[in-house]
């Protein structure tokens, strides 16, 4: 079954079947983005959910004039986005209070997940939490543009599609993008 | 720079990219970010392993949410019908009454009338009233 028929069994027989293979389909790009955006898996693989359930509730609104891939993006990366805010909104009240909750242990959840990645060297872990961090203070519009770039290695056209801007505009957010991230990681080095 | 990472760049072209990055900092950098990028991409997303129950649970959310909007209806509706329900108890409850008071004012009426047989409203006050009259006229 094409993609088209599929959306239409959804639309117009409500069949769950045909929504479970866009499911299976697209759920490793929605997964890869939501982790593009929040950098661990566990989160990313919640909000991959609500992603599919918006996808559930808008297909009757696909027209069929993009491609359906490029809906689920947006959807995605909407949805990464707002999780991001409520976070930061969350973090700050968090902090504002001063309650950061610690098990028994005295650690927090992230750094109990961080204590079993073994496998990779401490240097690198400290490289790519400093880069994370860095991609965080980067403007949203950039963000999106480095995250769709560097996940998916999707082309500065389709970057562009899921974007609704030109091309020249993703050719010069990236510029800028790895821009920022150079000079925040220059200052961040010891 | 992207093309240089990935192997893509001619034997000619790579080998300039080359020398011009042992020369500038900056491009170096530039380079390390993307790398960096790269080699975080990759981490991130390989530590994930696919679970296969994600479709069944994103179509039981589903399912659950749809059951959670048909309640939503019915207590919407309930509540229509609780409030349509309390219009027409006032409207039958003060029908009543107002049947009530008729009632009321009709035994009124017929007290009023008795009450002029005795006393004419003509009259201001029971004071004005002449007992004696009415009393010689009785003996008549």
């Amino acid at each position: 079954m094409d993609e088209k028929e599929l959306v239409q069994q959804v639309v117009q027989h409500n069949n769950h079947e045909a929504f479970s293979i866009l499911v299976e389909r697209y759920k490793k790009m929605v997964i890869t983005t939501c982790i593009g955006f929040l950098g661990n898996f566990h989160d990313a693989e919640d909000i991959a959910q609500d992603v599919f359930i918006e996808l559930y509730e808008s297909l009757p609104e696909f027209r069929n004039e993009a491609k359906l891939s490029t809906w689920i993006y947006r959807i995605a990366v909407n949805k990464s986005l707002n999780f991001l805010r409520r976070k930061k909104r969350e973090t700050f009240l968090q902090n504002f209070i001063g309650n950061r909750i610690k098990g028994k242990t005295g650690l927090t959840i992230d750094e109990i997940m961080d204590k079993g990645n073994t496998d990779i060297s401490i240097e690198l872990k400290e490289q790519h939490k400093q880069l994370r961090h860095a991609m965080g203070m980067l403007p949203e519009n950039q963000r999106i543009a480095l995250v769709l770039s560097t996940y998916h290695e999707l082309s500065y056209k389709e970057i562009a599609e899921v974007m609704e801007t030109s091309v020249s505009s993703v050719e010069s957010l990236l510029f800028r993008a790895k821009n920022n991230l150079r000079k925040i990681m220059g200052k961040t080095k010891p | 720079m992207e093309n240089y990472l990935k192997g893509k760049l001619d034997g000619e072209v790579q080998s300039e990219f080359q020398d011009h990055l042992l020369a500038c900092t900056k491009c170096q950098e530039n380079l390390l970010v993307i790398k960096s990028l790269k080699e975080m991409a990759n981490e991130e997303v390989s530590k994930y392993t696919e679970n296969p129950f994600f479709a069944s649970r994103v179509l039981s959310r589903i399912d659950a949410q749809k059951f959670s909007n048909y309640i939503d209806i019915r207590t919407q509706l309930l509540g229509y019908a609780s409030i349509a329900a309390a219009v027409i108890i006032g409207l039958l409850v003060g029908s009543q009454l107002g049947a009530l008071g008729t009632k009321v004012i009709s035994t009124n009426t017929n007290a009023e009338m008795l009450a002029e047989e005795y006393i004419p409203s003509s009259t201001e006050t029971i004071y004005e009233y002449d007992f004696e009259e009415v009393e010689n006229l009785n003996n008549k």
